[in-house]
């Protein structure tokens, strides 16, 4: 038993009323479960708007999940949690934000953003300490001169120095699992490949878990042991990172990874193309979600939801993967 | 279209001055689609900005000129680049996500800014504005969304939705698509690119997604500590990269295909922009430096094949 990190049958609707008619629901995450265990780097992909910041937050406790039961340490996550618990659930947990330009208090300078945590989790009182703490913690995320950085306020910095004021922030109270909301999305690659193996270093010296939501399918792989394929609000994939790039179970992956850009296999892609209508999660029909988009959609897949099936260590929602269908397994067409 | 000379913008600090963009010359042709990349903080969205006229205090434009059709953005006055901005030049912010209005909902606001500088019917501009939220992919049931309730990659392509609402001949877009799924993505740039063949307008492209630049840009500049150190095609500039920093940057992307390696990107920091430096920008992290480098200042030089470089191991004067 070393999961840190378990989700059961979590969905989170969002309701949203219209002037004169009934409520409806934006169905943003639907019967998610997964496990993160001590020490591992799980990456979460999938499409834009299909519940992945949705899914951190309801971890982190920003929101209230609909159903479904999240689980830290062994211990259910409860609903109502005394100030105390709370404080302690966020030292342990924490997140990085996906938007830098609206997750730093800008009335603040980068100072006084990083000695909060340093204050309020570690109990430091000795400004001295304080200090040097920051600058160690700047110094990781590769913001030097630091003095120069502590003093600035947030909007005197550009998009990827703040990114960077935010991993510092939630690096510097030594977490057991952060929640790191595309936290590299605005570095260039150099800067973004150190701060990775500084993830995996943390990840190997203190034994940190990592939610890690990207959109960089290479980077992914770079980064993480496993990696979830989300869609439309659910699981359609889960595996070993190297086998799940490699190998896309799923339709939908399959057609992520045909969309990555991949300059080493050569220019001149064929075109995208159509790809068929967006879905939409307002009151979602019984049906997989990704049926409308799919080349090898069958007359099943518009009526019932499939479930997960497991094919070794990996866990696949179609229908193709069906024990009557396993023996003409679709691998990677491309 | 859009030239830019010699300009040079930042900000300034306590008696220090941060030279965010030092002596940029660059040119956008009609239709073209420049790439622009660089490391984090060198000053991409500062040259944005000053093209934009958006540039706030403490930031500044010192010198330079930056020419739209013929005249100088920065010698406009407040009524004309009023005019000009979002009808003629439109742009994404970097902070997309971060600039929509959040007590309105979003068809109302690509409505307004269809009808601030368009005269057209109420109904027309609401049309049309559902159009726009299909061409980047939303659903149009969600026109009556707030801000809050959409995904950080929504935001974006509401922001996306709204530069082309005015069908604009230059559109600056700063790492428009740093929240969107690949797939997304890829159909939103291939959606753009046919509306851009139909209307004929110019892109200049901000982002730090170095692969996708390559595959969907017909030029990129490199901008290292507020300089411009090389321009080429993006064919070229992958698979023939001069710089030493170009070179560090194309080696730092993990792959999808082959084996799976660590490495460390390229060592050491980015100069701090408000010391002045006198020789190569990049001197401190060079892996080819050579004694002029740290004395003499490279200029680009144009090796021919629309390839521009500022570096002294391509410069014959460099025994001088
Ligand atoms: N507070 C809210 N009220 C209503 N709907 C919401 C709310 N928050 C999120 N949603 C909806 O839930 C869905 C999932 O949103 P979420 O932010 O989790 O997506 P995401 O996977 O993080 O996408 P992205 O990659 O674009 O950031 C979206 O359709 C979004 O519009
Ligand atoms: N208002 C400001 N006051 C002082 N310095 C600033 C201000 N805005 C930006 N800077 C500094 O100017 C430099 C260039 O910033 P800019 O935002 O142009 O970078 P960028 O290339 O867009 O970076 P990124 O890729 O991280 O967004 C940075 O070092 C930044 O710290
Ligand atoms: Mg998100
Ligand atoms: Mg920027």
């Amino acid at each position: 038993m070393n999961d840190f990190l378990k989700l059961e049958g979590v969905s989170m609707h969002f309701p949203i009323r219209k002037f004169g008619k009934r409520t409806r629901y934006v169905h943003a995450m639907d019967d998610v479960s997964f496990s993160l265990k001590k020490g591992e780097i799980l990456s979460l992909v999938g499409e834009s708007g299909s519940g992945k910041t949705t899914t951190a937050r309801v971890i982190a406790k920003v929101y209230t999940p609909t159903s479904g039961n999240v689980f830290v340490n062994g211990n259910l996550v409860s609903k109502k949690m005394h100030t105390s618990k709370l404080k302690e659930y966020r030292q342990r947990v924490q997140m990085i934000f996906q938007d830098p330009f609206s997750s730093l208090n800008p009335t603040k300078r980068v100072r006084s953003i990083l000695s909060r945590p340093f204050v309020l989790y570690k109990s430091m009182s000795n400004s001295k300490e304080i200090r040097q703490a920051e600058r160690d913690v700047l110094e990781v995320v590769g913001l030097t001169p630091t003095d120069f950085y502590l003093d600035k306020f947030p909007h005197e910095l550009s998009g990827g120095q703040r990114q960077r004021v935010g991993i510092a922030r939630a690096i510097s109270v030594e977490p057991d699992l952060i929640l790191a909301d595309e936290p590299t999305s605005m570095l260039d690659v150099s800067i973004r490949l150190s701060i990775m193996n500084t993830l995996l270093k943390l990840k190997e010296e203190r034994n940190i878990s990592y939610l890690y939501i990207t959109h960089d399918l290479a980077g992914a792989r770079y980064v993480s042991d496993r990696i979830i394929v989300m869609y439309a609000g659910m699981i359609m994939e889960i595996g070993p990172a190297e086998e799940l790039i490699q190998h896309p179970l799923h339709p939908y992956t399959q057609l992520l990874k045909r969309a990555a850009p991949s300059p080493e296999t050569g220019f001149n892609k064929k075109k995208l193309g159509y790809v068929g209508e967006v879905p939409s999660l307002i009151s979602p029909p019984k049906a997989c979600r990704f049926s409308p988009r799919c080349p090898f959609a069958m007359e099943k897949c518009s009526k019932e939801i499939p479930p997960l099936y497991e094919i070794g260590d990996r866990k696949v929602r179609c229908f193709l993967y069906e024990k009557s269908n396993q023996e003409n397994v679709r691998f990677d067409e491309s | 279209m859009l030239q830019i000379k010699d300009l040079v913008a930042g900000y300034e600090m306590r008696k220090k001055w941060v030279a965010a963009v030092d002596h940029v010359s660059l040119n956008v042709k009609k239709d073209d689609f420049l790439g622009l990349a660089g490391e984090s903080g060198c000053g991409k969205s500062t040259l944005a900005f000053s093209i934009m006229g958006l540039l706030k205090k403490p930031g500044k434009i010192k010198s330079g000129s930056i020419l739209f059709k013929g005249k100088d953005l920065t010698k406009m006055n407040n009524e004309e680049l009023r005019n000009t901005r979002w009808k003629d030049i439109s742009m994404v912010f970097q902070s997309a996500m971060n600039s929509l209005n959040p007590v309105m909902r979003i068809g109302d606001q690509i409505v307004d800014s269809i009808l601030a500088h368009k005269m057209v019917k109420k109904e027309k501009a609401y049309e049309r504005a559902k159009e726009l939220l299909k061409l980047v992919n939303i659903s149009p049931d969600r026109v009556n969304s707030y801000p809050h309730q959409l995904s950080g990659g929504m935001k974006q392509r509401v922001m996306i939705a709204m530069a082309l609402s005015l069908k604009p001949s230059l559109i600056i877009m700063d790492e428009p698509t740093t929240a969107l799924d690949v797939v997304v993505q890829r159909m939103i740039i291939e959606e753009i690119g046919e509306i851009r063949e139909k209307l004929g307008f110019s892109i200049l492209f901000i982002t730090h997604d170095l692969s996708l630049l390559v595959e969907i840009s017909k030029k990129i500049a490199i901008m290292y500590a507020g300089e411009i150190v090389e321009i080429a095609n993006s064919q070229e500039l992958y698979s023939n990269p001069l710089h030493p920093y170009t070179y560090g940057l194309m080696s730092s992307f993990p792959t999808l295909v082959g084996p799976l390696k660590r490495s460390d990107g390229i060592p050491g920091r980015p100069p701090d922009l408000s010391q002045p430096i006198e020789g190569c920008r990049f001197y401190d992290r060079c892996s080819k430096r050579m004694d002029i480098c740290r004395k003499r200042h490279p200029n680009l030089i144009d090796m021919g094949n629309n390839h521009m470089v500022a570096c002294w191991l391509y410069s014959g004067d460099k025994n001088e």
